[in-house]
């Protein structure tokens, strides 16, 4: 039965993407941004979704497993600001500029803003390297919800498998609109169906304050930050939600926006959504130690769903892990479509591809780079051995330490070419340094003071873009007539 | 590329009132000083409640500045009043006179 419901989910999902397909005008700018046409609720839905991922549901409840209520504070109040702010100050200028422009992608916006391709190419690969791990964790999720949700009567693979060929399913056939409509239902079905799963789950314990008191009876520690998070990873944590500056496919979706106004509600609502989202899921990861005692690492990442196995009936559970499915695959299909509107538009098409295939062969050549990326990704879901939280910090460590580059390109004139490879480069080693360094090792900070890598990082890429560029040549007056327009004054 | 018309000098002091509220806010959320606390607020461990509280106020927070500081001149589409333009209202306020 929870299979079943979970089937006819899936295959709702496909038919709102297929159905998206109809609208399809056959051209790239259609394909990759819906030509510019997302309204206000459709684009808050769809930023929502796509932000918040199996790191919100899943590695959310985990690490609240793992060392409690303390997690709310560390991402979601952080994101409900910090998040909300990227769109303000850094979306609206970037979709007022894409749209004068013509932009697809980021890369093409920092190539033009600082005249260089090596830098676009650059850009690229960082970019795709860092998209990665957070597909893994959707990828993830999906074989841990299949798994969980049956009782192991599906083993983890067929998950992430089932996973992967929906969202490839309809991201191909339906491009953004059909991704922006699929996350539309989908944020309201996981953020719905969470609310659900908290109401039953919590009357079967006996009400929250109940919960709350037999969890601190048994782990005291769980109830307060003063063991588990050192005050440096608060304040460093800060610093992870400005990933969103960064993301391939907010971006994308940004650009998607018809209007400057349709940005209002995305900022307003954020933090109400978040906080929708991310109670049940770190309320429920910590009331896991009552059902479900002595999970280790990584186990701690499907307590969520045990315990919706364990407290809800066939037809709720399916219903519940369909929620769970909901949030996975409105990120991944996304970052999927990103990564292959990159393809497309920076390399295949700037490269001199586009003079030897139409349009329509150039968004294939697109579906099948992603088609590639996503099987190497499941590939790694198949040896991968990390928590989803920390899988999807360190890539939003990597994001939000770019952003300084963003900043720079949309509010400092002065930023140079050798200032955005600076930060682009020190943000490339200083990541791969502290992963190399730190990956495997639960908790682990900067020198073991609590401190993020981020901090260090997103710190040394902003001093490498404004030292670099003072000591370089400014950039030509015609680009910062294209890019800082003379305002209009009257008289 | 056209060029674009400025932010609405008059808003200015709103502007900076606002960007003021924002920065004391960021700084509200660092309870340090609370670590420790399990004192219930909303019901919740102060860790959570506290927290969840400062989520919700962040919605009058950014109402605020999107009010007071929109940046209505990077619309392409929108008409939005210069110095010197008469008779078009301020689109936030919708008063005649705070766009002359």
């Amino acid at each position: 039965m929870t299979l079943g419901v979970l089937g006819v989910y899936l295959a709702m999902v496909l038919a709102i993407g297929v159905l998206a397909n109809r609208r399809f005008r056959g051209t790239g700018e259609d394909y990759f941004v819906a030509t510019r046409s997302i309204g206000p609720f459709v684009l808050l839905m769809s930023l929502f979704g796509t932000h918040m991922t199996a790191f919100s549901i899943l590695g959310a409840s985990g690490e609240s497993y793992r060392i409690g209520v303390g997690v709310f504070s560390l991402m979601a109040s952080s994101s409900a600001v910090v998040v909300p702010l990227v769109f303000f100050f850094l979306g609206t200028r970037l979709w007022a500029i894409g749209k004068r422009n013509g932009y697809l992608t980021q890369v093409q916006f920092f190539r033009d803003r600082y005249g260089s391709d090596a830098l676009g190419l650059l850009l690229f690969v960082v970019l795709v390297t860092l998209v990665v791990p957070y597909l893994l964790i959707g990828v993830m999720g999906g074989g841990i919800t299949l798994t969980q949700i049956t009782g192991g009567q599906v083993p983890s693979w067929v998950g992430g498998l089932v996973i992967s060929i929906v969202v490839l399913t309809y991201v191909t056939s339906g491009g953004l609109r059909g991704t922006a409509w699929v996350n539309t239902f989908q944020t309201l079905v996981f953020m719905v169906l969470g609310a659900v799963t908290l109401v039953v789950i919590v009357r079967q314990l006996g009400g929250v304050g109940t919960a709350l008191s037999r969890v601190a009876e048994a782990h005291p520690d769980l109830m307060t930050r003063a063991t588990h998070i050192p005050p440096a990873k608060l304040v460093s944590y800060t610093l992870i939600p400005l990933s969103a500056g960064m993301f391939p496919h907010l971006f994308m979706h940004w650009l998607s926006a018809k209007r400057l106004e349709s940005f209002r509600l995305p900022i307003l609502a954020y933090p109400l959504c978040i906080a929708a989202v991310w109670v049940p899921s770190v309320l429920l990861g910590v009331f896991g130690h009552l059902d479900f005692p002595g999970l280790v690492g990584p186990q701690a990442n499907s307590v969520l769903i045990q315990m919706i196995h364990l407290h809800a009936p066939e037809v709720l559970a399916g219903l519940l892990g369909a929620g769970v499915f909901a949030a996975v695959m409105s990120s991944l299909d996304s970052q999927v479509l990103a990564i292959s509107n990159m393809f497309s538009q920076d390399i295949v098409r700037h490269y001199g591809f586009k003079d030897r295939m139409d349009e329509k062969t150039q968004v294939m050549a697109g579906r099948l780079f992603v088609v590639a990326i996503v099987l190497v990704t499941y590939l790694l879901s198949l040896v991968a051995k990390a928590t989803i939280f920390g899988l999807a910090v360190w890539s939003f460590t990597g994001f939000a330490s770019l952003v300084p580059l963003a900043v720079a390109a949309v509010y400092w004139k002065r930023s140079t070419k050798a200032g955005a490879f600076a930060a682009v480069l020190t943000t490339a080693v200083l990541w791969g340094w502290f992963f190399a360094d730190g990956w495997g090792v639960p908790g682990y900070s900067v020198g073991g003071t609590g401190l993020l890598p981020v901090a260090v990082i997103f710190t040394a890429s902003a001093i490498a873009m404004v030292v670099v560029s003072l000591v370089t040549a400014p950039p030509d007056k015609t680009t910062l007539e294209r890019f800082f327009p003379t305002e209009r004054r009257s008289p | 590329m056209a060029a674009q018309n400025p932010p609405d000098p008059n808003r200015a002091p709103l502007r900076r009132l606002a960007y003021a509220v924002l920065l004391v806010f960021l700084l509200v959320r660092y309870d340090l000083w609370a670590f420790d606390l399990s004192t219930p607020i909303l019901g919740l461990p102060w860790a959570l409640g506290f927290h969840l509280a400062y989520t919700l106020t962040a919605i009058a927070v950014l109402a605020f500045l999107v009010r007071s500081a929109w940046p209505s001149h990077l619309d392409p589409e929108a008409d939005v009043p210069t110095r010197g333009d008469s008779a078009i209202a301020d689109p936030a306020t919708n008063d005649l006179e705070a766009s002359r």
